[in-house]
């Protein structure tokens, strides 16, 4: 272990100077490499197009070290002096254009949004065949979206977009071909009206449409109140009649009962009471007897 | 020499964190397991499947250190789920996304999204696609706004019963109809029907983990925002809803109360005429005693006893000559 630590003290010294000379010695070294084209490092999803002499003379995709002299023979080496590298980036791109105008079958003017993807397959075609790709492939989706949609109903220019998509996408992917491009999915993103004034009758028709529903629902719960009310009276009324003919009920039924056992008793209960009535009354009474002229009596005596 | 050692001695080890994974590169080429991905998820057509064909890649889990040679370059990427707001785009400012429902109304739409990286499909995030989120983002949003163009109740409810109430069931139907009057107004019905939507993202967002990489974890679309005016119609439709439910509420209490008085009105009258009757009866009982053993004589005899705390009370007592002791009063 001692003998380790003393022998890496030893080779410090050695170790300083070495390092700094392999900071500069070494990516100096790579750089002439490259650019001198004895190697390339492709990327992922990276594509390297060499020309010489104005013409193309290959294309390298495959990702990792490659080395172009065993691609192209002895003429990689002329490639720095007369000759250049286009990278070209082949992964997935998109791009949305906003607010294409459409007019609808019934003349509506409509903003129409696409938004596709697109990704380099001919990285040769897209560098040299197209000096604007770009532009050229958005021409294309913009004339083709525009003849598409162009007098279609509203409501399947709103409703049925996908397949509209569709269709716009096999018009495009044919054109987009020749430029280079592979043309992935396409979608109608957005469909809106750009005219305020339909905006605002739109809106509108719908406020009107919810006033409807809200008068509707108002009177539905005045027609439900209404019958509560006019339910509750009927069984009302149906108990107060009941309540008011239950007396008569009652003591028809009693008097009924005893009159059936015995009317002398009947009538006696009924002397009974009227007489226990009178007497509670505190009423005046005069005693009259039975037959006879209670006038001249009474006109008589006063 | 000794460059080479310390370059790959000291700049040569690395660690992933527990929410990151990590894709080698040696000289820019990721190493493959396979050419193709194993998994295509069954929402992507055979033409799709095709043009979104990545090779997987060999993921380096969390932990480490790990040691890499000086050509080869680590990326790294989170795993751990993100949000991003619907109305996210590179490309312009906006608070909220604009979609037209199915009755045409221009209405404003915001929420969010939560997805991950696959980490089953780390190459069109990393390699394949250049900017994946804006691609998600842009198939969530066309998507979104389809259906909102195509959205109905699933309940399917009619607007305005026309049917005339025939019986009871029929009031009832239209009572039920009623308080659903506003079914069939897009607004309204995507308000209430929310999850579903979200539903519906969600599945037809499946793909995304095939396509760009990430995966969708959930989405989110919480308001919906129409014109302020027909805000205010919906907010109108919620106060009448409410007065109506309070107002019948208020019917109903009445009505119970009106008929539990009226109950008691009844057995207030018959409790009344049983008192009125119960003592009828116990006279009645009484005196068919006292006839029972002593005959109607001795019923008479009782009545002309009882008479005559009358002549104690009578002002004057009006007496003819020669009548007879029965005295006919």
């Amino acid at each position: 272990m001692e003998e380790l630590i003393e022998s890496l003290i030893g080779w410090l010294p050695y170790a300083i100077p070495g390092f700094l000379m392999g900071l500069l010695a070494i990516p100096i070294f790579l750089g002439l490499a490259r650019m001198f084209g004895l190697y390339a490092c492709v990327n992922e999803c990276q594509s390297q197009v060499f020309t010489l002499f104005g013409k193309v003379i290959g294309t390298i995709d495959e990702p990792g070290l490659q080395f172009p002299l065993t691609k192209f023979g002895p003429k990689a080496l002329l490639i720095p002096f007369f000759g250049k590298k286009y990278v070209v980036g082949t992964s997935l791109r998109q791009h949305y254009m906003r607010n294409q105008m459409v007019n609808s079958e019934e003349g509506t003017p409509m903003g129409v949004g696409i938004w596709y993807e697109m990704r380099v397959s001919d990285p040769i075609s897209y560098l040299f065949t197209n000096a604007n790709p770009e532009g050229s492939l958005q021409a294309n989706v913009t004339s083709s979206t525009i003849s598409t949609l162009s007098n279609l109903e509203m409501e399947k220019m709103l409703e049925d977009r996908h397949s509209l998509s569709r269709n716009v996408r096999a018009t495009v992917s044919p054109l987009s071909e020749q430029w280079g491009y592979s043309l992935g999915s396409v979608y109608i993103r957005k469909v809106a009206f750009t005219d305020r004034g339909m905006v605002d009758n739109i809106t509108e028709k719908v406020v009107k449409r919810l006033v409807q529903v809200t008068s509707a629902m108002k009177q539905d719960g005045e027609n439900r109140v209404g019958l509560i009310k006019s339910e509750t009276a009927f069984r009302v009324s149906q108990k107060m009649a009941e309540a008011a003919s239950s007396r008569p009920q009652i003591v028809g039924e009693a008097l009924n009962e005893i009159a059936k056992k015995d009317p002398e008793i009947l009538e006696t209960v009924l002397e009974v009471m009227e007489v226990e009535n009178l007497l509670n009354s505190n009423a005046s009474i005069d005693i009259l007897p039975d037959q006879s002229n209670m006038l001249i009596q009474v006109g008589r005596d006063g | 020499m000794t460059y080479s050692v310390f370059r790959a001695g000291i700049g040569g080890f690395y660690t992933v964190s527990p929410d990151q994974r990590a894709v080698v590169t040696s000289f820019g080429k990721a190493q493959r397991l396979r050419e193709k991905t194993l998994q295509k998820p069954s929402e992507m057509t055979s033409e799709e499947e095709e043009r979104y064909e990545f090779p997987q890649v060999r993921v380096v889990g969390p932990g480490g250190p790990y040691f890499k040679m000086p050509w080869q370059r680590v990326r790294k990427v989170s795993v751990a789920t993100q949000a991003v707001d619907l109305s996210w785009d590179p490309s312009k400012a906006q608070d909220t996304i604009e979609a037209v429902t199915k009755d045409n109304l221009t209405t404003g739409i915001n929420g969010q999204l939560r997805y991950r990286v696959s980490e089953s499909n780390l190459y069109p995030y990393l390699f394949g696609v250049a900017s994946p989120l804006e691609h998600v983002m842009g198939y969530f949003v066309s998507v979104l706004r389809e259906r909102v163009a195509n959205f109905v109740d699933p309940r399917g409810q009619a607007l305005l019963s026309d049917a005339e109430p025939s019986d009871a069931d029929a009031v009832v139907e239209e009572t039920d109809s009623a308080v659903e009057l506003s079914e069939g107004v897009s607004i309204n019905d995507l308000r209430k029907n929310l999850p579903l939507l979200n539903q519906y993202m969600e599945e037809q967002c499946r793909s995304t983990t095939g396509r760009y990489g990430i995966e969708l974890d959930a989405a989110l679309i919480t308001e919906i925002d129409p014109p302020g005016e027909v805000d205010r119609a919906l907010s109108a439709i919620n106060s009448t809803r409410n007065q109506v439910a309070g107002d019948l509420s208020t019917a109903r209490a009445d009505s119970e109360q009106q008929i539990t008085m009226s109950a008691r009105a009844v057995e207030i009258a018959t409790n009344n005429a049983q008192a009125e009757v119960a003592p009828l009866k116990e006279l009645a009982e009484t005196l068919s005693q006292i006839k029972k053993e002593g005959g109607s004589d001795c019923l008479r005899a009782y009545l002309r006893n009882l008479r005559i705390p009358l002549f104690s009370k009578a002002k004057r007592v009006i007496q003819t000559t020669g009548t007879s002791e029965k005295g006919g009063i």
